[in-house]
């Protein structure tokens, strides 16, 4: 685990990863240079399929700790090729200015430390399994409460490097505590010799 | 059993999919006298002639000449049959076909990247199968049929255990749950045991159930709504 402040407690049981992240700013966004969000990588070649699932308090009414950002509380996949140029695919929550929590699918990716997409997709306050695809030139992200049945965001060419770090991250800028358990990690790797970029 | 195939080897979970093009949809009258007039070409996961599990974007022509096309997805196995339809556009379409753990998914696209889903089906086959394409025909008019852009991804065979311990969590989640489409497929006992597949009924009785309407929660294609935010 990657855990730059060391304030973030994590355990790893019958594969089951549970991170507990504080309430203070831990966030991954190059272009501020606030990159202390506790991460979880290994090394992956070419084109794959991963899926986990989400559960935990990716829910909050907490007030933001980032002079930057309002208050976050997002839970997910990471596709890392440095850190100037990653892809994040979250279940996340926010506060918005009335004071409610909106809950959704957050995908964003940075390239050289700027960031160039960001998409959601409204998805329940509940459990949710989170697919990214990296097949060709594209990648693809899945949102999914059961694991089987899956809503697509529109794809896109993130251009990362065929061998990068995939892993998961948890990233909290809200004065409530996030504590995320991340279960049912599942990586498939491509058969297939086809290059990417 | 004699419809044409190509099969390997494999023995850990999988994610297959690939493009499916043809004549899937045709007017002949049927080659077979136990089946409808039917064409049918996708992916197939082969333990035996008696355990198997063919997904395919079909077509066939009813007894009152009514043509129908649809995604047709099935488990042999062991004597008794599930089939589960879902009707699709006549045009070329993506087929996506999943083994995690004991479970077989899956899903029909018309691009690659939006998916219609189907349940997934209970399927205790062995670690190790065949996985591959066939084509399928009992109709007069022949099946040309072309398989593009297979792409295959490979995991780490999964314990059933280990699939039971996420269900229990999943089933222990604030409103998660594994939603039954009511009416959605079928469980039938093959009569007959071993009659082959292409020749067999509960193909086109699956097909009259299949005819009440898809649930909104299986009409993925585009069906999210879509916003853009900013995150941490």
């Amino acid at each position: 685990l990657t855990d730059p402040k060391g304030d973030c407690p994590s355990s790893v049981n019958n594969g089951v990863l549970s991170i507990a992240v504080p309430a203070k700013n831990h966030s991954l966004c190059a272009e501020t240079g606030e990159m202390d969000a506790p991460r979880f990588l290994n090394p992956i070649s070419g084109d794959f399929i991963a899926q986990v699932r989400i559960a935990g308090n990716v829910s909050h009414r907490g007030k933001t700790t980032s002079s930057r950002f309002g208050a976050y509380h997002g839970a997910g996949l990471l596709a890392w090729q440095d850190a100037r140029t990653y892809l994040r695919f979250e279940r996340a929550a926010v506060i918005r200015s009335d004071g409610q929590a909106l809950h959704y699918a957050n995908l964003e990716l940075r390239r050289e430390a700027k960031v160039v997409s960001s998409v959601g997709l409204r998805i329940p306050d509940q459990d949710t399994f989170l697919r990214l695809e990296r097949r060709g030139v594209l990648t693809y992200a899945l949102v999914s409460t059961d694991g089987y049945r899956w809503t697509s965001l529109e794809p896109l060419d993130a251009g990362l490097t065929r061998d990068i770090q995939l892993g998961v991250v948890a990233i909290n800028t809200s004065t409530e505590p996030l504590n995320v358990i991340f279960t049912g990690l599942e990586v498939f790797k491509s058969q297939a010799r086809r290059p990417t970029p | 059993m004699n419809a044409p195939r190509v099969l390997r080897s494999i023995d850990a979970d999988f994610i297959v999919q690939a493009k499916v093009s043809g004549n899937l949809r045709h007017v002949g009258r049927r080659t077979s006298g136990l089946s409808v007039a039917y064409h049918g070409a996708g992916f197939l996961i082969w333990q035996n002639a008696g355990n198997y599990v063919p997904l395919e974007r079909a077509g066939l022509v009813r007894e009152d000449g009514r043509t129908v096309h649809f995604a047709n997805f099935e488990l042999h196995g062991n004597g008794e049959v599930v089939v589960k339809s879902m009707e699709i556009p006549d045009k070329d379409t993506y087929l996506r076909l999943e083994r995690r753990g004991d479970r077989a998914s899956a899903l029909v696209s018309p691009d690659g990247s939006h998916w219609s889903c189907f349940d997934p089906i209970g399927a205790r086959l062995s670690r190790e199968v065949k996985l591959g394409v066939a084509a399928i025909s009992t109709s007069t008019e022949p099946l040309k049929v072309v398989f593009s852009e297979l792409e295959l991804y490979t995991g780490e065979p999964k314990r059933s255990q280990e699939i039971e311990h996420n269900e229990r969590l999943l089933a222990a989640g604030a409103g998660a749950s594994y939603p039954r489409r009511a009416g959605s497929g079928s469980r039938v006992s093959n009569p007959e045991g071993g009659i082959p597949c292409v020749a067999w009924c509960p193909r086109r009785s699956s097909w009259r159930r299949s005819r009440a309407p898809i649930e909104p929660s299986q009409r993925r294609e585009g069906s999210g709504r879509r916003t853009t935010y900013g995150g941490a």
